[in-house]
């Protein structure tokens, strides 16, 4: 069967739903975490750091690529490279989309909600791009390693991780 | 999707992020959650710069688009306008109803 637009839309929505299960792995590592860390301030910052710049990215980037991978499972899909990547960055406009609006809960409680509004706002015009960005480097190794069978294209997904890990490193630093 | 459009919709995407680049550091500001002190400012002028190097990239890609020729999209099958099946585009009769295909090839060729 071959891709049709709702699948383009399936996918857009199932973006967002794994994208609740990749913020409740990130959180759970946080809590398994929480009962064998004595948390001095230090300490604090270093598990946030390495959650922040490794474990999410590594949860999210798999979190993105598995809607493709499910619809094509559910649907008997026969998908393309440029398909993959079509399809990956639909679901991580959903996921990104999702976190946006999480995000904007939380910064409406922290900052109010003028803050909430700007910082909104600023996610969607850094935060979204990076998402489709890491999201079309990672569905290029997938959909390559689907259609020719080579494992090594799975440095793409590594790649995607590191991107992505990289920019929240980056907004981390600049809070200081 | 064609060469062409896939390069629009890049440029496109470019835009994007070099709006984010150039608007970061005034909507920071605005926002009322920082402070600027000098340091920020010498970091807004760093994402105004990676932003217009962004936006030049954006618009290189554009008129690149721009002068790529469209690749026509040839259908290997025609609608029969009786029964209303796929034929292949050779045929000259429609194998399920037997009804005259060219007169429906000439209204698709003037389309053209």
């Amino acid at each position: 069967m071959r891709v049709a637009r709702v699948h383009y839309l399936a996918s857009l929505l199932l973006g967002a739903v794994f994208g609740v299960a990749a913020a409740l792995f990130s959180s759970s590592q946080m809590l398994m975490l929480l009962p064998f860390v004595s948390f001095t301030n230090l300490q604090l910052g270093v598990f946030l750091i390495f959650l922040v710049v490794v474990l999410s990215p590594f949860a999210e980037e798999l979190a993105k690529i598995l809607p493709p991978l499910f619809l094509k499972n559910q649907e008997n899909l026969e998908i393309n490279v440029v398909e993959w990547m079509q399809l990956g960055v639909t679901s991580a406009f959903g996921f990104s989309l999702l976190e946006n609006l999480s995000y904007f809960w939380l910064f409406v409680n922290t900052f109010g909600m003028h803050g909430a509004v700007w910082l909104l706002l600023l996610r969607f015009l850094l935060s979204t791009p990076m998402h489709l960005t890491a999201t079309t480097i990672a569905s290029y190794g997938v959909g390559n390693w689907d259609n020719y069978d080579e494992g090594e294209y799975f440095v793409f997904l590594v790649i995607a991780m590191i991107v992505h890990g990289l920019f929240n490193f980056g907004t981390i630093m600049l809070g200081f | 999707m064609s060469f062409r459009k896939m390069l629009t919709l890049l440029s496109v995407f470019l835009t994007w992020c070099a709006a984010g680049w150039i608007s970061s550091t005034f909507i920071l500001e605005y926002s009322g959650l920082v402070v600027p002190a000098q340091k920020f400012y010498e970091f807004r002028f760093t994402t105004i710069l990676i932003g217009i190097v962004l936006l030049i990239f954006s618009a290189a890609i554009f008129v690149v688009s721009r002068f790529l020729k469209e690749e026509k999209r040839v259908s290997k099958y025609i609608r029969c306008k009786v029964c209303g099946r796929k034929v292949p585009f050779d045929m000259v009769i429609c194998p399920y109803c037997f009804s005259d295909l060219r007169e429906r090839k000439n209204e698709l060729s003037d389309e053209d």
